[in-house]
């Protein structure tokens, strides 16, 4: 396959996979929305010093991500009814809710340091929570490319879909490129421009510790064991 | 020649004398729905498989189609997988499998399979032109390509011998034959059949069938709706609706439908259907195919754990099984090797990168900033696709080939790496250069970062199974297809993965506590 050649088919399949980047942003924004408030519930309680708060935010970090898709697309109902409500499991929503589970665990951690942050009258410093979210919501957009093993129509899945189609061997390595380019322009621009928000704000700030709460976004809710709380925890 | 008319003609009127009544269905066939919804396959030539305008045709389409028309609901399609498609039954996604599904004695366990079977094929093996194998004796001690929750991996591995890597999805299972990643690619005799009828698969041939059993569709349990099947596949073999739909889609004549609609043709004296249901909705013995793919044999405890499933549906039997067993344990080895190497890994990668990027030299500078961009932008299960299948096919193509399981260590060690790199430079830069104990100070100040990296990098280990790393995601979801005991693996693979976390937790704990703090 010439370059030209697959300029041509990339074209002609990429309204097909935006569709499907769109996808990840759903599942993505489903899931900052589920895991945020519960997450913010957590750090107000771990503020009030509730043990529950604790396990429950240690308990939200340990599980992996792809390993939870599987378990809710396995173990979820099609459908439950809950006080007459029926919620309709659809793949998508499986997905977004194994992705709030990390996502639970990091705003539990980091409301926390915001909260600490607002109670010494650190209004700054309290707004560190904006930018860190932001980038976790960035890493929840790659996350959710896992969501493609479990059948979610996502820009990974129909990447699969559009190379079966092709039936072309030369066709794969194009196609996988192209999906990630789409990654790559949205989360690169966004957490450039967070890192930047943050180091405005830290300009601003006069604390010493902020210098740590950037480290090199892990996935997975991993950065709960990363660099912002051990410096607001110790201070 | 007036034979043939007769036998014609009679094929033409018998469909409309016996679907004419069928129209009448009984509404508590499927209750007070308006619609069915029917699973099949999407990757499967010509049985289920997506058309050029990208919707679901083929053979058992046009079966689902049918369905619906006699029960004069509306027909809705769901694609699923061999590794999936028991599942979405049992899960109540589907009311009902048309999905190349053979009969077996474990499956029926599972689900209530629908008898007669509408088709029914044995399993082959897809060769390249230059192999060695010959007969399927030769398999022993080869590695086979295979296609995870099909019938014949396991038969392969327990009796052939032949070491099986199941991949999750047809075309990876082909892409890796294609890429040589293994001797052969075993899978359903009509699947491969029709890749060989492709000009792409030219230089390929396949073994003689083996394994023959009947192809059935499945519903989740016994009911109106699996004895209105019952009755409407014997009908179709009567008919020969079924030998005509082959001819439609061009198939080979298969073995099985010959023979089945000879069976249910048969009339005893007085000009009934000798097949016909007796008052407890069976068939009589000797319609039935009995001869299936047996169950697995179970004595002593075997039986203790079957009764434990039976009577509290928590089921062991995988690890009851050698097979499974060795598979999960072996897996549990795989995953604990993978975690292992891909930390290490990215803890090079993060040293060396973090290095690059300190560095003055901008030739040194310059691609590593390009690397840990790209390495932290895209998703890693993208950058395992690229590697293994899109690099993999390129370097196949000049005889190479990649192994998985070294691919997925390089992948998420560079991913992880690049996050270990950037933290590692940052510190760096914190640190004075005539600092004393300058690395120790720099590893301490990394260390939060890049142990939360490393803590990811062994959750992602996980993600080896999309390019069929036998891990532990790999080996559970395999047992699911067999076994369909969901809640019993999810919750084992869960709790497996939570005491790995755990346990590295608690190393890089005691790392920095006996080793930094000093």
């Amino acid at each position: 396959m010439t370059a030209a050649q697959a300029l041509e088919m990339l074209m002609v399949w990429t309204p097909f996979l935006a569709e499907g980047f769109l996808w990840n942003i759903l599942v993505s924004i489903a899931a900052m929305a589920i895991g945020t408030p519960i997450g913010i519930v957590l750090a107000r309680l771990r503020l009030a010093g509730s043990r529950t708060g604790a396990w429950l935010t240690h308990a939200a970090r340990l599980p992996p991500t792809f390993v939870l898709i599987f378990y809710f697309a396995y173990i979820l109902p099609r459908e439950i009814s809950l006080a007459g409500v029926e919620i309709h499991f659809a793949a998508w929503l499986k997905a977004a809710l194994a992705l709030a589970v990390a996502v639970i665990g990091f705003v539990s951690d980091n409301a926390l340091s915001s909260l600490r942050h607002l109670r010494r009258g650190e209004r700054i410093e309290a707004l560190y929570f904006l930018p860190a979210w932001t980038t976790y919501f960035v890493i929840i957009v790659m996350a959710s490319s896992t969501a493609s093993v479990i059948g979610v129509p996502e820009i990974v899945y129909r990447a699969n879909t559009v190379i079966a189609a092709t039936g072309e061997a030369g066709a794969t390595l194009w196609v996988y490129s192209y999906a990630m380019l789409w990654f790559l322009l949205f989360c690169w621009p966004l957490s450039c421009l967070m890192s930047r928000i943050r180091d405005r704000l830290e300009g601003r700030g006069n604390e010493a510790d902020a210098k740590a709460s950037h480290h090199g976004a892990p996935h997975h809710g991993a950065s709960q064991h990363g660099a912002p709380q051990h410096g607001a925890s110790q201070s | 020649m007036l034979k043939r008319i007769i036998i014609v003609s009679v094929a033409l009127v018998l469909p409309l004398l016996l679907i004419l009544p069928a129209r009448a269905v009984d509404p508590a066939v499927i209750g007070e729905r308006s619609e069915l919804v029917v699973g099949v396959k999407a990757d499967y030539r010509p049985f289920g498989f997506r058309d050029k305008e990208g919707e679901l045709a083929g053979l058992e389409v046009d079966i689902a189609a049918e369905l619906a028309r006699m029960l004069g609901v509306t027909l809705r399609l769901v694609a699923v997988t061999s590794s999936d498609r028991l599942q979405k039954l049992a899960a109540g996604d589907v009311d009902i499998l048309i999905a190349t599904l053979g009969d077996t004695m474990d499956r029926r366990r599972l689900v209530r399979m629908i008898e007669p079977g509408y088709y029914g094929g044995g399993a082959s093996v897809l060769l390249p032109g230059d192999s060695s194998i010959r007969v399927w004796d030769d398999l022993k001690g080869r590695e086979l390509c295979g296609v995870q929750g099909a019938l014949w991996n396991r038969l392969a591995a327990t009796r052939l011998l032949a070491e099986i890597r199941a991949f999750g999805s047809v075309r990876d299972a082909e892409l890796a034959l294609r890429d040589k990643n293994c001797a052969g690619w075993i899978y359903d005799e009509a699947a491969i059949r029709d890749r060989l009828a492709d000009a792409d698969w030219a230089d390929y041939r396949m073994l003689a069938p083996e394994f023959i059993s009947p192809w059935a569709i499945a519903v989740a349990r016994d009911g109106p709706l699996a004895s209105f099947l019952d009755e409407t596949v014997a009908m179709w073999l009567r008919t020969g609706w079924l030998s005509r739909l082959e001819e439609k889609w061009q198939l080979q004549p298969s073995t099985y439908l010959q023979q089945a609609e000879l069976r249910w043709r048969q009339k005893d004296e007085t000009g009934a259907w000798r097949c016909q249901l007796d008052d407890n909705a069976r068939w009589p013995l000797e319609c039935r195919d009995l001869d299936l793919i047996p169950a697995q044999e179970l004595a002593g405890i075997g039986t203790a754990i079957v009764g434990l499933r039976d009577r509290f549906g928590v089921d062991l039997t995988p690890f009851y099984d050698p097979f499974s067993r060795s598979a999960f344990l072996k897996a549990m080895v795989t995953t604990l090797l993978l975690a292992i190497a891909a930390v290490i890994g990215s803890l090079a990668v993060g040293i060396a990168g973090g290095a690059m990027l300190r560095s003055h030299a901008w030739l040194l500078r310059f691609p590593a900033q390009m690397l840990t961009t790209f390495f932290r932008m895209t998703p890693p299960l993208l950058q395992l696709y690229l590697v293994f299948f899109g690099i993999g096919g390129l370097l196949a193509a000049r005889g190479m080939t990649l192994d998985a399981i070294w691919v997925a260590i390089i992948v998420l060690s560079l991913y992880a790496g690049a996050s270990n790199a950037i933290a590692i430079a940052e510190a760096a830069a914190a640190i004075p250069v005539d600092a004393p104990q300058r690395p120790r100070r720099i590893a301490t100040l990394a260390f939060p970062a890049v142990m939360g990296s490393c803590i990811n990098i062994v959750k992602a280990t996980a993600m080896a199974s999309a390019i069929a790393v036998g891990e532990l995601v790999h080996a559970s979801t395999s047992i699911i297809a067999d076994y369909g005991n969901v809640g019993v693996m999810m919750n084992i693979l869960l709790a497996c993965y939570v005491a790995l976390v755990i346990a590295v937790v608690f190393a890089f704990s005691l790392f920095e506590k006996k080793v930094l703090e000093r």
